[in-house]
């Protein structure tokens, strides 16, 4: 499994753009619609596209956080397992 | 490993190799012209039956897809022993790795099965859809209107289920409410609702958009790898008139990418349900 593990890891690379994107586009979205239902005059759309790129970015960092974190505990499991079926 | 080949092997070596450059220059001449080839480039055959719109192509091959996969069960199934034969050895590997990965990563106990059972199906659904993608076969070319242009034969590979958005975003949207229908049996309905406004209430809007934003980015991002990695092999092709590059590109997205992609979205499927369980 520590094989395909390395093949995954390299998923981290696009992890944090393809995060801030779908969360600039999710957030344009909502304050389009929001906008166009309520004053129609562009403000809420700007403000949520902020919203988005703030969003994006604490998420995108969060995850990446968690994904690092995961990782460096399985490996260091791994590890252990080695060293231990090594000297025994 | 020392390879010997006999006079014979090489007569059938040699006359396949002969028939691939005599068929590559025919093919070569009767190739159409740039702006008639790329005119149909990423445009899909499209059915409308009452108010619904359908994909002929999906639907096919998703049913083709299933079929496989049931009958290599069926058929694992009837062989079933103590001493496993290949295909047994296969399935239990793959069952067993994945099984100890939900293990892992999932914290509560009571949710490991059913989140073991959700990520293995998808990967091996979206596994053997991508593995289609490096086998040449038939495909359906549309015009920009949805009608059908013609049914290509050995030009193109198979059409995987996961270049459509559709499948993709149906099973993006399952995991969702999977994991959120998960952390509301696990922590209850006012644990689950106050979640959403944590660290704090001036928070909530990032997190409902970090939320909204999950399912887009998981199955965009499948989308783009297998159905960009075909466009690409289809440009790169016709640039060499359609000499050799095709198998190995073909290879590298549907075999390489394919199961790195299909590994990713069962874990990163994983991954949302324990997130929404701690």
């Amino acid at each position: 499994m520590k094989g395909l593990r390395d093949f995954v890891k390299l998923n981290l690379v696009i992890v944090f753009g393809v995060e801030v994107i779908s969360n600039i586009a999710v957030a344009g979205l909502i304050g389009y619609f929001l906008d166009k239902w309520t004053f129609n005059n562009k403000v809420l759309f700007i403000i949520f596209l902020f919203l988005g790129v703030a969003s994006g970015l604490y998420n995108g960092i969060k995850d990446l956080l968690k994904e690092a974190e995961k990782y460096e505990k399985l490996d260091k499991k791994d590890d252990n397992g080695n060293n231990n079926s090594n000297s025994s | 490993m020392k390879i010997s080949i006999e006079r014979k092997d090489k007569i059938i070596i040699g006359s396949i190799l002969i028939t691939f450059f005599i068929s590559w220059i025919f093919a070569a001449r009767s190739l159409p012209p740039t702006e008639e080839a790329f005119s149909s480039l990423g445009h899909r055959w499209v059915v409308t039956i009452g108010k619904v719109t359908i994909n002929p192509s999906t639907v096919i091959m998703g049913t083709v897809v299933f079929l496989i996969i049931v009958w290599f069960a069926t058929s694992v199934r009837k062989e079933l022993r103590l001493i496993p034969g290949r295909k047994q050895a296969l399935a239990e590997w793959l069952l067993d790795s994945f099984y100890q990965m939900v293990e892992d990563t999932v914290p509560d106990e009571r949710f490991v099965k059913p989140t073991f059972v959700v990520a293995t199906s998808l990967f091996l659904y979206i596994w053997v859809s991508n593995m289609l993608g490096s086998v040449p076969g038939i495909s359906f070319v549309g015009f920009e209107d949805g009608t059908l242009k013609e049914i290509s034969l050995f030009t193109d590979t198979w059409q995987p289920p996961t270049a459509d958005l559709n499948t993709n975003l149906t099973y993006a949207l399952m995991v969702f409410v999977i994991s959120h229908a998960f952390a509301i049996k696990a922590k209850g309905f006012k644990a689950w609702l106050k979640s959403w406004f944590e660290p704090n209430p001036i928070m909530f809007p990032m997190n409902l958009i970090g939320e909204l934003a999950k399912p887009l980015s998981h199955s965009l991002r499948l989308f783009g790898n297998i159905a960009g990695g075909g466009i690409l092999v289809f440009i790169f092709s016709y640039l060499v008139k359609y000499f050799l590059v095709p198998v190995f590109l073909w290879g590298f997205f549907g075999i390489f990418v394919g199961t790195i992609q299909a590994l990713v979205f069962a874990i990163l499927a994983i991954a949302y349900i324990s997130a929404q369980l701690t």
